[in-house]
């Protein structure tokens, strides 16, 4: 059997054999990675890419020049929606190029909607028939059937082998480096009904994940290890695969209404039924949402580039949300393009499910995202922030191409730090998550809250798939965003938005693993950070700082015997630092007390009487006394980290003192540091860290201690709580 | 407790002359009363504070040396109280648990004066009425029956209210499908359902200040007689009326003064002003407790028998 369809020289200057537009649109577009036009870690996509002038809408999605990536993975595919059987049936050609340096003799493929064929799927062992919340509904099963897989016009569907929802063909002839084949396939996808992000409820469908999707084929650095980098589909994390171009023609009843990656650009009409074709280039997925209920709602956002069309298609009756969904996108674009690079589609559609559907909901495509119904107040910033996070993922991992699989917190943690950025740029007053009434909540105050709550269990580092729901959840998302966050305080903002730049120009278009990410900031920050990925990412080690000690004493010369006239005093060798200096002062001034008018010799020095306390009191008043104070803050947690310690004293002067990172690495065991003072006014406060800039302290209370129990915001809030019971109490009496 | 009154089917006399008369006069006798409103209201507050307690000794402890106090206190650090809550779950659970018995506490304590609260409240021509010195006695005398009514009011009344309330509200949103509302239509459904159910919430304390009074004017009734009584006296048109115009006075009252506590406490103590604001709020719960036995007072000239 011959399974190569085409294959091309190693260095060829044009494609030849591949006889329709396709075929040479899309091997064109992928040679330029084989030639190493394209190296892995080029900061842009040079124009030796550029598209042939035989497809002429090549570029037509796009709002820059393309192609932007290799475009290995293109897909022609038509599909018809059974509205009433809720089925999709179609048939499309896939485009695949073989872009290592090895050949590949076997191809795998996602068939992502067997994870929803019955209850021992991967899927559903894992999440338990739900997700997020939204259970599956009774006789909800949905399925993919793949009826024809044709290579060069030969059948081989009888050689497929398909466990769970992959699907692995071994080849008789191997993919050779550089070379691309045509792939035919015929199927039919069973829509399960809405619970995890594709399917149906009434007329509403979400078709995503729905065709045969070919896996990654990659080799390891040394390419001795190649294989295709597939897994099954997982109860909680997503999808990876490569990108590509993607035509693709829907038909559906006339009634509906659809919205779908890319641009549309053919609609014909006949009996009753429509057939829509979109175009999507550089893209990694194609997903498509029908329903007749859709109320469409166009705007758009203004960036550098141009307009980007912000197409909503809401439920009926919501228009009143189309401006806060716009909200959301529009931060989100703005800060995407701040802190990656432009958003390089020329539109972006947001859908909302309808609520029986609310499992569809809250989900990334590429140019295509879906929303929450929220029956909530305004001052619940949901939709703003949901949007702003799904549009968020159209750089990660859209077009910074990470698996989701091994690497969520590649694409949802830096995500979800991103969504807290956009939303505060929407919302500078703090609350970006909840203001309602008095009360106010920001997503870093809500990352916060999750990630405590798993800590000490899984490191960053441990493939996604592995970690089971709530800890998926918190640690991906909110723990990623609480590092990034900490690390972008110890940075400072430029540098950090400099570093997620030099990242995101490396690696868009291609796909990036930690230790890239990794060493993109490093670099990019232009700082070795490996002491914070070491801590952060591959262990458990957990942050916290706290203030375990403040304590101030009446300064008191050191009463005894002393010899006159003083000499220079003579230190212990094991005090260092500011204690020594410290000491040595207390050494100096009582022996120079000790001696005043007194000849040479031995003299004790003894404590005031009352009487001279009194008179001493008289003389010099109260703010002559002087106090010997003391800190000691001490690292609870084993996370390092520079913090911080700033003191307040009662005549209102402060004081900062630093524990660096250089202190605590030299002795990594000592986890307490004192620090003593010498002044005219006793210590009112200590604050380690006050500003929270290790957003992933575990416990924020005690960053600080008072010298002295303060009951007025004790009073206060008790004050409050009975207040409230004594309402009830009247109440009562109604 | 001996019989004070027998049971007559007459209209009464305040009732035809409409429930504004019955407020004049039972405001005359709400001013008459201010010990009571004074000892009412120092229940509440002495109820209040004790069964809160504990939150005060768990906030000490928590937050006393805490420089985030200040700003969990002003307002301007919520997670805070997130993290208080968290980290100290045996505290919380048993801060609930002491509110939760201070309130069940003071619900059967109000069961069991009720009685004496509402002879005191009545006509001084009823012979119902009891002068200061024998409050006390009269509270004991009927604390028995008076409990009895309560928990049957509760159980035949109350109950079904609720869960009359909550099929209402649900109805109105649509049951599942109020997820597809914003929150404005969400709010525009409700808001109609609320206000009925707290009108009607209102109108049956003023059945059960009925009850009582039939309970109290002929011991040998039962609880369940007494309701119905009650019901009776209710039924009648005028009486409906005043009513109805207690109820509302009742609803805009006490929706006024939450309201204007909150608008007034709130900036209070964003600024940690806390005794200005506990003076205020000390003010309002004895507005509350006013407005409370206005309506009672009002009922009992509204419908007493003469």
């Amino acid at each position: 059997m011959r399974s190569v369809l085409f294959t091309l020289p190693r260095f060829p200057r044009r494609l030849g054999t591949p006889s329709s537009r396709f075929k040479q649109w899309t091997a064109n577009a992928a040679i330029g990675v084989v030639l190493g036009v394209v190296p892995p870690g080029a900061t842009t996509i040079p124009q030796a890419l550029a598209a042939p002038s035989a497809w002429p809408s090549d570029t037509l999605a796009l709002r820059v020049p393309g192609p932007l990536s290799p475009r290995n993975a293109s897909y022609r595919l038509t599909a018809r929606l059974d509205e009433k059987a809720h089925e999709v049936k179609g048939q499309g050609t896939l485009i695949w190029r073989n872009l290592e340096r090895k050949e590949a003799s076997e191809l795998s493929f996602n068939l992502y909607q067997n994870a929803f064929k019955h209850h021992a799927t991967t899927f559903i062992r894992e999440a338990g028939a739900q997700l997020r919340g939204d259970e599956m509904p009774e006789h909800g099963f949905g399925a993919i059937d793949l009826f024809s897989l044709k290579i060069g016009g030969v059948e081989l569907i009888s050689k497929a082998q398909v466990i769970d929802s992959v699907l692995k063909l071994k080849l008789d002839t191997p993919v050779g480096p550089g070379s691309a084949i045509e792939i035919e396939f015929s199927f039919t996808t069973k829509l399960p009904r809405t619970f995890a992000r594709s399917g149906y409820s009434d007329d509403f469908h979400a078709v995503t994940q729905w065709f045969p999707k070919i896996g990654v084929f990659e080799c390891d650095k040394s390419s001795e290890h190649c294989g295709f980098r597939i897994h099954q589909y997982h109860g909680f994390t997503e999808f990876f695969s490569d990108h590509g171009s993607y035509e693709v023609t829907v038909d559906v009843p006339e009634k509906f209404v659809v919205g779908a990656t890319g641009i549309q650009i053919a609609e014909q009409k006949s009996e009753g039924r429509k057939k829509l074709t979109f175009r999507a280039d550089d893209v990694r997925d194609f997903a498509w949402f029908a329903d007749p209920k859709f109320v469409e709602y166009k705007n758009r956002v203004t960036d550098k580039l141009g307009d980007v069309e912000v197409r909503v298609l809401n439920r009926p009756g919501l228009g009143s949300l189309d401006l806060r969904h716009l909200q959301g996108v529009r931060a989100a674009i703005h800060e995407g393009e701040h802190r990656y690079f432009s958003y390089p589609y020329k539109n972006v559609t947001v859908i909302v499910p309808p609520r029986d559907s609310n499992g569809a909901g809250g989900m990334e495509y590429p140019t295509l995202i879906t929303s929450f119904l929220s029956p909530m107040p305004d001052g619940v910033r949901i939709i703003e922030s949901v949007d702003a996070h799904e549009f968020g993922h159209q750089w990660v991992p859209m077009m910074i191409n990470s698996d989701e699989v091994e690497d969520a917190w590649l694409d949802e943690g830096l995500n979800q730090t991103f969504t807290g950025q956009a939303m505060d740029r929407l919302f500078p007053d703090g609350c970006s998550s909840i203001k309602v009434a008095n009360f106010c909540l920001g997503d870093r105050d809500v990352d916060w809250m999750s990630a405590r709550g798993v800590l000490r269990r899984m490191p960053l580092s441990t493939p996604s798939f592995r970690l089971s729901g709530r800890t998926y959840g918190a640690m991906t998302y909110a723990y990623t965003s609480l590092m990034m966050r900490s690390l972008e305080n110890y940075l400072g903002p430029e540098r950090m938005v400099q570093a997620m730049r030099h990242y995101a120009e490396r690696y868009r278009f291609h796909k990036p693993r930690p230790a890239d990410f990794m060493s993109a900031i490093s670099e990019g920050a232009g700082e070795d950070l490996s002491w914070f990925w070491n801590q952060a990412v591959t262990t458990t080690r957990v942050a916290d700082y706290e203030i375990l000690q403040v304590d101030n004493q009446k300064h008191e010369l050191a009463y005894g015997l002393w010899d006159c006239p003083p000499k220079p005093p003579m230190m212990p060798e094991h005090v260092e630092g500011a204690e020594r200096v410290e000491w040595l002062r207390h050494l100096t001034e009582s022996n120079q007390a000790a001696c005043v008018g007194k000849p040479a010799g031995r003299h004790e020095l003894s404590p005031p009487t009352d009487k001279e306390k009194k008179a001493n009191a008289k003389d010099k008043g109260k703010d002559k006394q002087l106090w010997d104070s003391l800190v000691v803050v001490r690292r609870r947690g084993e996370l390092i980290y520079p913090v911080d310690v700033v003191v307040k004293f009662e005549d209102g002067s402060q004081e900062q003192v630093s524990w660096s990172l250089a202190e605590q690495n030299a002795h990594p065991e000592e986890r307490m540091r004192t620090v003593r003072f010498y002044r005219r006014a006793a210590l009112e406060r200590a604050e380690v860290d006050p500003q929270i800039k290790l957003a992933l302290d575990e416990k924020r209370l005690n960053n600080g201690l008072l010298a002295k129990p303060n009951m007025r915001p004790v009073t206060r809030l008790f004050l409050t709580v009975q207040s409230w019971v004594q309402t009830a109490l009247d109440l009562i009496s109604l | 407790m001996q019989q004070l009154i027998h049971n007559q089917a007459s209209v009464p006399n305040v009732a035809s002359q409409g429930g504004f008369a019955a407020l004049q006069k039972g405001l005359s006798k709400v001013i008459e009363s201010p010990l009571l409103i004074l000892g009412l209201g120092m229940l509440s507050l002495f109820t209040a504070l004790v069964s809160t307690l504990p939150v005060r000794a768990m906030l000490r402890e928590v937050l006393a040396l805490r420089p985030l106090a200040e700003r969990i206190a002003k307002g301007e650090y919520d997670v805070g109280l997130v993290e208080i809550m968290n980290d100290n779950p045996a505290a919380m659970a048993a801060v609930t648990s002491a509110i939760t018995v201070g309130v069940l506490c003071f619900f059967l304590l109000h069961a069991l004066i009720s009685g004496g609260i509402l002879s005191r409240l009545s006509p001084s021509s009823s012979e119902r009425y009891v002068p200061a010195g024998q409050f006390l006695v009269r509270c004991a005398e009927s604390a028995s029956p008076m409990l009895k009514l309560e928990l049957l009011f509760g159980l035949a009344v109350r109950t079904p209210l609720l869960l009359l309330g909550g099929a209402a509200a649900g109805f109105a949103i649509g049951w599942s499908k109020a997820g597809e509302l914003s929150w404005g239509s969400l709010m525009g459904r409700l808001a109609p359902v609320v206000m009925v159910f707290v009108l009607a919430w209102s109108l049956a304390s003023i059945w059960l200040t009925l009850a009582r009074m039939k309970r109290l004017d002929d011991d040998t009734r039962s609880a369940w007689q007494s309701l119905r009584a009650g019901l009776h006296v209710l039924g009648q048109r005028p009486v409906l009326i005043g009513a109805l115009l207690l109820a509302v006075l009742g609803l805009i009252g006490h929706g006024g003064l939450l309201v204007l506590g909150r608008t007034l406490t709130v900036k209070l103590d964003a600024k940690m002003l806390v005794l200005w604001a506990f003076v205020i709020r000390q003010a309002l719960s004895l507005l509350r407790t006013a407005l409370s036995m206005l309506i009672i007072a009002a009922t009992s000239e509204l419908a007493d028998d003469r």
